[in-house]
């Protein structure tokens, strides 16, 4: 891919946390790409590192090594002042969207509040601008004076996005938008996410645990394991023909709504669970639970390579062939 | 035939609240039969976890109250025992597990007090006996190591351990019926494929009865073998499995269907949406059907009163004036 295409660059991310027992590798060196225009899917299990990594993005969590680059500016490092420029293109949503709203904030301070903080609204114009942002998320702006609690969960959704939508970002980190929806809420949300894309020219990062959600919205799925990307592929390739045995079983455990399909699906078990985040891994951080790990799994961790064209994995496998 | 395990009839539960009278669940039957996998499912508040607790007789108190109907099980009603009477049924004969295990296990207490204590207490085990009744049973769950494992205290247990654990504990007394509320929501995809896969097989082995509720559409087509559809404290539609899925019939099921996105989803169909939200139970009783403000096929007969559930076909119910060939 060229530079020029990736409008948000992450490269050799490294967070690690200091605990008591330990070392925390929470993403253990994650690279990778976003281009202009794109949705890119990006799931796991949790405590995979996925959330993280969007957290990292946005210098929620500090970074312990690597570079993040938006529009080819590095982010690492730069002072407050230099940063909220930046910022502004870069937002984030997130799953709860209670949490994630001040009570004591009337849905019009909360979506005015970013364009009040960056300036980028005159004063006498902000209730205006408030308004044509709630018809855009699809909320009836004489609603605005209202608190987050007067809302259903679908509503603060749209009250998140809204805030999100404030600055006229380019980019938008979507972690877990819809997981905490009922699902003809969430089907409502994620139409949503896709006509606002199209109409804005957005570009998703989107973080979920649900790779039918992913199949969906995104163009490209990378698939995480312990801190580290072990598959990143177009949706169809990765789905249909997936190189990764993690990618493969992930997949095959997930339940389709058709009784037919199930009876008929062969689920690949995957044996026991996720190593404790704190353990020293040798070798690849899957061996563990892998059906098809053999000696070099033990002492080697695969690098992920392109295995074909526009398809990476990290895996001996396909070189064992 | 012979009757059936558990026999639900025109069920009313109510919560006294400060808003006023919720009619959380309004007029519910069902029979589950012995071996019966049946999924409840729904979106938040449509009922479906309450009228389990109202089979189990704890709903909260004092707000939450039976106002009528009838739950019989093996020929004994249920309602109106006294908790006495439903301590000694409920982690016995019926037993339950719920999304959080730990609502269910002591934090306090060594896995093995908990599950020794209830073969001690249900089953009049000595305590060496209980011991290795809960060993087995461990490793039955799938629990590696299960001699040494139930020493542990509950939160030296990952989720899909304390999930297993909590399995093992509702099994100890061998249930008739299993209540199994969101069982997996809490869990990984891989794990919760562990622990579906495992309630399948003890059905099979002890013809154990489960009533299964969920909002995953996905779980319940791998699970069920017969489906009942909630919304706003009531059955709206209820069919097999294969039948529901195949021809649903009510426009809530049809267009619940169609607003999940599928794994095997080929090339990109807009997902369904439902516009609006269910009606506000305090505002009951209704006397036109619940789903018509948000329902596509709306027309006079749906507000002019609330349609009766009725068969129409073997083994399908449904709640709805159109006919079925007008839905599908």
């Amino acid at each position: 891919m060229s530079v020029s295409e990736a409008i948000l660059e992450v490269d050799a991310l490294r967070v690690h946390f200091h605990v008591p027992r330990g070392v925390v590798r929470a993403v253990d060196g994650v690279s990778l790409a976003l281009r202009k225009g794109e949705t890119l899917g990006l799931v796991g299990e949790s405590g995979c590192g996925k959330s993280t990594v969007a957290r990292a993005i946005v210098a929620l969590v500090p970074t312990t090594s690597g570079d993040i680059r938006f529009r080819g500016e590095s982010l690492i490092g730069l002072s407050r002042g230099r940063m909220r420029p930046l910022r502004r293109h870069l937002q984030m949503v997130f799953q709860d969207p209670y949490a994630s709203l001040n009570p004591r904030m009337t849905i019009a301070s909360t979506i005015a509040e970013p364009m009040r903080i960056h300036a980028t609204v005159a004063p006498g114009d902000l209730d205006e601008r408030v308004c044509e942002i709630m018809e855009l998320v699809g909320l009836d702006p004489s609603m605005r004076r209202r608190y987050p609690h007067e809302f259903s969960g679908g509503q603060r959704q749209r009250i998140g996005l809204a805030r999100a939508l404030a600055l006229e970002p380019d980019v938008i980190l979507l972690d877990e938008p819809v997981s905490a929806l009922d699902v003809s809420v969430q089907a409502q949300v994620l139409n949503l996410l896709e006509d606002l894309k199209a109409r804005l020219g957005l570009t998703y990062l989107l973080i979920a645990h649900h790779l039918a959600v992913v199949r969906h919205m995104s163009e490209r799925v990378a698939v995480m394991y312990l801190g580290r990307i072990v598959e990143l592929a177009d949706r169809e390739p990765l789905y249909t023909e997936p190189i990764h045995p993690y990618t493969e079983a992930l997949m095959s455990a997930i339940p389709v709504p058709d009784p037919v399909v199930e009876a008929e699906r062969k689920r690949i078990p995957i044996e026991g669970e996720v190593p404790s985040p704190t353990a020293t891994i040798t070798g690849c951080p899957f061996r563990s639970r892998c059906p098809q790990a053999f000696e070099r799994c033990e002492v080697e961790a695969p690098e992920l390579e392109e295995h074909r064209p526009g398809h990476l994995a990290a895996c001996h496998l396909p070189d064992a062939d | 035939m012979s009757a059936p395990l558990l026999d639900v009839r025109d069920l009313r539960t109510q919560f006294v609240t400060e808003e006023g009278l919720v009619r959380a669940v309004d007029g519910v039957s069902f029979p589950v039969d012995e071996g019966e996998i049946v999924g409840l499912v729904g979106e938040s508040g449509c009922g479906k976890s309450v009228t389990n607790l109202s089979i189990l007789g704890l709903l909260p108190q004092p707000q939450g109250r039976i106002a009528g109907g009838s739950i019989r099980f093996e020929d004994r009603e249920l309602v109106g025992l006294s908790e006495r009477e439903l301590r000694k049924i409920r982690g016995n004969a019926i037993a339950m597990i719920f999304q959080d295990p730990m609502t269910s296990l002591n934090p306090y207490l060594r896995v093995e007090e908990q599950l020794a204590e209830v073969g001690q207490l249900h089953l009049g085990l000595s305590r060496p006996q209980a011991v290795a009744r809960a060993v087995d049973l461990l490793d039955r769950v799938g629990i590696p190591d299960a001699v040494e494992r139930i020493k542990s205290y509950p939160h030296e247990f990952s989720g899909g351990m304390r999930q297993r654990a909590m399995i093992a504990m509702a099994l100890l007394c061998d249930p008739e019926l299993l209540i199994a509320d969101e069982p997996t929501t809490a869990l990984d995809v891989t794990i919760q494929a562990q622990i579906l896969e495992l309630l399948k097989e003890l059905r099979d082995e002890r013809g154990m009865a489960i009533i299964l509720v969920t909002h995953d559409l996905g779980v319940v087509a791998g699970m069920c073998d017969r489906v009942m559809v909630m919304y706003a404290g009531r059955i709206v539609e209820e069919a097999s499995t294969v039948d529901l899925y195949a021809t649903p019939t009510h426009p809530y099921t049809k267009a619940l269907l169609e607003s999940v996105p599928r794994l095997d989803e080929r090339g990109h169909a807009r997902l369904r949406s439902i516009e609006g939200l269910p009606p506000r139970l305090d505002r009951g009783p209704f006397d036109a059907c619940t789903f018509a403000p948000r329902c596509g096929l709306v027309r006079d007969a749906c507000l002019a009163g609330e349609p009766a559930l009725q068969a129409f076909a073997e083994g399908r119910r449904r709640r709805c004036v159109l006919a079925p060939e007008e839905v599908v």
